[in-house]
């Protein structure tokens, strides 16, 4: 468990890979991303968030074996570990507590 | 799958870098995903798949640069900071260091001028690849007797008949002086070559104006180079022009060729038609015709020059071999590369090379030199800048960053250095083509191999002069620099020493060889040379009527009161003469023998002694087919009473007298076989000797004219004194002699000033040890000595170590000399006082700066 709180693009990629289960890797990261939030990720930005989170012990990583359409080369597959689950509990924890009783301002006004 | 493996093909480039660029961690997964999102995209199309892929590789290409490289940008400005802030900071040192430098680079850059010039030779002819020059050695039982390039004129056109190899073949004649006649005024012009036409195909060589093709197929065609062309014409258009040369010849001008450039082998003034040769009576232009002529051959690309060599015994054979095979003779033939023809195979060509090594030598000295000041002068001051590589350790900077840093400092010295020196060797530019006798151009140095080499050499003296202060500084241990342990380490100072003394054995040794190479040239001028020089008119005749005509001429001329004696000959002494076969008595085979008319004045006007027999004399008319030798050639013949004896060219002819020996060729050869016979050839003579006496010198002069424009009314008059001509036989030797002295001025100049700012520095560090000994009752005389014990000391080493390398250079250099004076321990005493005088001057002003200080200044802080 972190002291810290961790970033918000970590906070977005931690959850796409709780969210993909078994399938989370670069590509299917970027994708979820990408369609969740509507904004554009470089495929290398998925990894710099995911290299933080192993580093700080929230996912761990394994190779699966060699596929062509990937020119022969392996899928490094993400996958979360109890202490992510953790932290994502408290995110949503604090998050909720936050968020709470938030109007949609926005949107109101532009109604 | 094959679908799959094309694809992959196409990427391979862009996987392969990313493969190199990327650390391992991200190579597999990254590169992976990529791939991927490839594929996918590649469905729809392959192109966008294919430009997306590109757009992702240079994006994730420059993101990466920007990461890794910022950082080290961001350092390295800061060293050149660093390093523009230290030169600030110490300004002397910096100007004595960059200028040093500068003056040894400038020297380099000169050098490298004239050695880029020298390679260049015959390289700006585009087929100089495929070009040689037949050559010829001529064998008798065996054993060589001679080796030229000039050979029979038919050698070049059967070459081309018999070998496929050969695609074309240019003859032309060696050079020759002829007076060009143009409307009744005569011009003299040196260079005249008989060539032909295909000259300008092989060649490089271009015409200004005229056609190439034809200007020189015609018999009596001839091609000026622009400077002749103006000289005789001004800037009117000379082509179709008539031109008299000798008493009816008239060639007609077909072309105007471009001056060929000064580094070519091949020089002429003006070009005639080789046809025009053949329809000279007195030519033989047969097998066995006169050896005359050289002739290059151009091979076709893919021909070897040693297939064609392969095939020579045969060709000789049939053409020659076989008919003079009886008398013992034989020709063997080889080709020369043309590009190889300056350094290798000219009449100049050991002079050429040897300039080449030794100034090459000499520039890679120089440089040395300049780069050990700098060394020696940053490790000086090393253990001033010790605080700051400790502070700069302890705060965290680590050795390779020192070595960077110091590698940087003297980078950025060796960049202003450059820059200082380029501008110093372009000034010196003009003096050093009038030294050299070249037309070197600097901008010629602006192209990309030099850039490019120049500034490799940049890095490189910039690198070489600081990696051992780089090393040295960055390997103190900050805790002993920061607590002021700091021992200068004596083991550095020895380094210092040993490299003070390499400079001047280097700056001794030149000093030394100039010192010897005058002393040659001054023993050759002063040279016994067996017949008078001094007061001696030559006037080479060129009308036709002179050159048959001496007699009356000479007797005109005694009639004036300052001549004391006048003789026509075929040459004069000082350059050597032609040779001839002669087959003397006893003798069944011919040898060669220098030759020489002269008419019966010649041994009184230039006061060669007879030493047996008599002289030729108007009164026996025999005389006119009698021979003098000269005493080596008595000697050589084993004649212990030559009187008497024939010697047979066209007839057998008797030998009535033996001269003195005396030196007609320059001093680099032994005197040489020598006959002498009365009868010019084709009864004309070439030059007309007055010995005139010393009153009076331009009235006796202006006499002469007036006698001369009688006889010779068409061509003016051309005199010089023979004194004068054997000066201008050691031009070269002259022009190395004042090169070297001018670099190895520059060279102890370097080293002095080396050894200045390193007594500066040591001046500096013994300031408190002077005070103490000064309080103590030393005596400023007693100081002195104990400053300059040391470098004495250097000098004493660096002088006995120079002594035996200049002893090994100059006896090479003599080598070049038949005669040569006897090598003089002056020059060794001269160059040792001149060193430590020199040596001693530059420190003692440190010194007494440093004994002259009031102690108290020097002891009153710490």
């Amino acid at each position: 468990m972190t002291d810290k709180y961790i970033s918000r693009p970590e906070e977005i990629v931690l959850l796409a890979v709780w969210k993909l289960k078994d399938d989370a890797y670069g590509i299917t990261i970027r994708n979820f991303i990408q369609e969740m939030t509507g904004k554009y990720w470089s495929i290398g930005a998925v990894y710099v968030p995911l290299e933080r989170l192993e580093k700080k012990g929230l996912l761990t990583s394994y190779y699966s074996s060699p596929s062509p359409e990937r020119g022969g080369r392996r899928k490094r597959l993400f996958k979360i570990n109890p202490a992510g689950i953790k932290e994502l509990d408290n995110l949503y924890r604090i998050n909720s507590v936050l968020w709470k009783g938030y109007p949609k301002l926005s949107l109101d006004e532009k109604k | 799958m094959t679908m799959t493996n094309n694809k992959k093909r196409g990427n391979r480039f862009i996987e392969f870098l990313l493969d190199k660029l990327l650390s391992e961690k991200y190579r597999e997964s990254f590169v992976g995903d990529l791939l991927e999102s490839y594929e996918v995209r590649a469905t729809d199309s392959r192109i966008l798949a294919r430009m997306w892929l590109f757009f992702q590789f240079l994006s994730s290409f420059f993101s990466l640069l920007r990461k890794n490289i910022y950082g080290s940008v961001a350092m390295f400005k800061n060293y050149f900071l660093m390093a523009f802030r230290n030169l600030k900071k110490h300004r002397t040192y910096t100007l004595i260091n960059v200028f040093g430098l500068a003056l040894g680079l400038s020297a380099t850059i000169l050098i490298l001028l004239y050695l880029q010039f020298e390679i260049s030779y015959d390289r700006f002819h585009e087929n100089a690849d495929n070009i040689y020059r037949v050559c010829i050695r001529s064998l008798r039982e065996g054993r060589t007797e001679g080796e030229s390039h000039v050979y029979t004129p038919p050698i070049g056109p059967d070459m081309k008949k018999d070998f496929p190899e050969v695609e074309d073949f240019v003859r032309m004649s060696t050079l020759r002086i002829a007076y060009l006649n143009v409307n009744d005024q005569a011009f003299e012009v040196n260079r005249i070559r008989y060539a032909s036409p295909s000259l300008f195909e092989v060649f490089s060589f271009k015409l200004k104006s005229g056609n190439s093709r034809t200007a020189l197929v015609d018999p009596f065609s001839i091609v000026l180079s622009e400077r002749t062309s103006e000289r005789i014409f001004g800037s009117k258009d000379p082509i179709g022009e008539t031109i008299q040369i000798g008493p009816q010849d008239l060639y007609k001008v077909t072309g105007i060729a471009e001056n060929p450039p000064s580094n070519s082998s091949i020089e002429f003034d003006a070009l005639i038609s080789f046809a025009t040769l053949y329809s000279q009576p007195i030519m033989q232009m047969d097998w066995n015709g006169g050896n005359q002529i050289i002739t290059y051959v151009k091979l076709r690309e893919n021909a070897t020059a040693g297939s064609v060599e392969e095939k020579f015994p045969d060709f000789l054979w049939r053409n020659i071999n076989e008919t003079i095979a009886q008398y013992g003779w034989k020709n063997e033939a080889y080709l020369q590369p043309l590009k190889k023809i300056h350094f290798y195979y000219d009449e100049s060509s050991r002079t050429a090379l040897v300039n080449f090594y030794t100034f090459s030598a000499v520039a890679i000295f120089i440089l040395l030199i300049a780069c050990i000041n700098f060394v020696n002068l940053t490790t000086a001051r090393a253990a001033r800048r010790a605080r700051e590589v400790g502070i700069r350790k302890v705060i965290g900077a680590h050795r390779g960053n020192l070595i960077r840093q110091f590698l940087g400092e003297s980078v950025v010295m060796t960049i202003l250095a450059f820059t200082a020196g380029i501008g110093v060797a372009f000034i010196l530019t003009p003096t050093y083509n009038q030294l050299l006798n070249k037309e070197l151009n600097p901008f010629e140095l602006l192209n990309f191999t030099s850039i490019f080499g120049l500034l490799l050499l940049i890095l490189l003296v910039g690198v070489a002069s600081g990696i051992h202060p780089a090393f040295c500084l960055s390997s103190f241990q900050p805790v002993r620099t920061l607590k002021g342990v700091f021992d200068s380490a004596r083991g550095k100072k020895k380094f210092r020493n040993a490299l003070v003394v390499f400079q001047f054995v280097i700056s001794v040794t030149l000093i030394i060889c100039t010192l010897l190479i005058r002393n040659q040239l001054s023993y050759i001028k002063k040279a016994e040379l067996g017949f008078n020089k001094e007061n001696m008119v030559i006037l080479p005749l060129v009308d036709q009527d002179l050159r048959t005509g001496t007699e009356e001429m000479r007797d005109a001329l005694l009639s004036i009161p300052g001549i004391v004696q006048a003789a026509a000959s075929s040459d004069v002494p000082h350059n050597g003469f032609t040779s001839n076969g002669y087959i003397p008595e006893g003798y069944s085979h011919s040898i060669m023998i220098h030759a020489l008319d002269v008419d019966e004045h010649f041994l009184e006007t230039f006061d060669i002694a007879l030493v047996k027999g008599r002289n030729f004399s108007k009164e026996f008319a025999t005389d006119r087919d009698a021979y003098l030798i000269n005493e080596t050639l008595a000697n050589q013949l084993g004649w212990d009473n030559p009187l008497g004896k024939t010697i047979r060219r066209n007839g057998d002819r008797k030998v009535i007298g033996v001269v003195k020996d005396f030196q007609f060729a320059t001093l680099h050869n032994k005197i040489e076989p020598l006959l002498i016979s009365n009868v010019p050839w084709r009864n004309e003579f070439d030059y007309m000797t007055i010995k005139i006496s010393t009153k009076d010198i331009q009235g006796t002069l202006g006499s002469i004219e007036n006698i001369f424009k009688k006889f010779s009314p068409l061509i003016p008059l051309e005199y010089f004194f023979l004194d004068d001509a054997f000066d201008r036989l050691y031009k070269s030797e002259e022009r190395f002699e004042k090169i070297f002295k001018y670099f190895s001025l520059l060279a102890i100049c370097i080293a002095l000033l080396g050894l200045f700012s390193l007594s500066a520095y040591s001046a500096q560090q013994k300031s408190k040890e002077i005070g103490i000994r000064k309080v103590l009752g030393a005596t400023v005389p007693q100081i002195l000595s104990l400053f300059s014990r040391e470098t004495i000391v250097l000098i004493i080493v660096a002088n006995a170590l120079a002594c035996p390398v200049a002893l090994f250079v100059i006896q090479r250099w003599l080598g070049n000399f038949a005669y040569r004076n006897s090598i003089s321990v002056w020059a060794f005493v001269l160059a040792f006082v001149g060193s430590m005088a020199a040596a001693f001057a530059t420190i003692s002003y440190q010194s007494l700066k440093a004994a002259l200080k009031k102690p108290a200044d020097e002891l009153r802080s710490e």
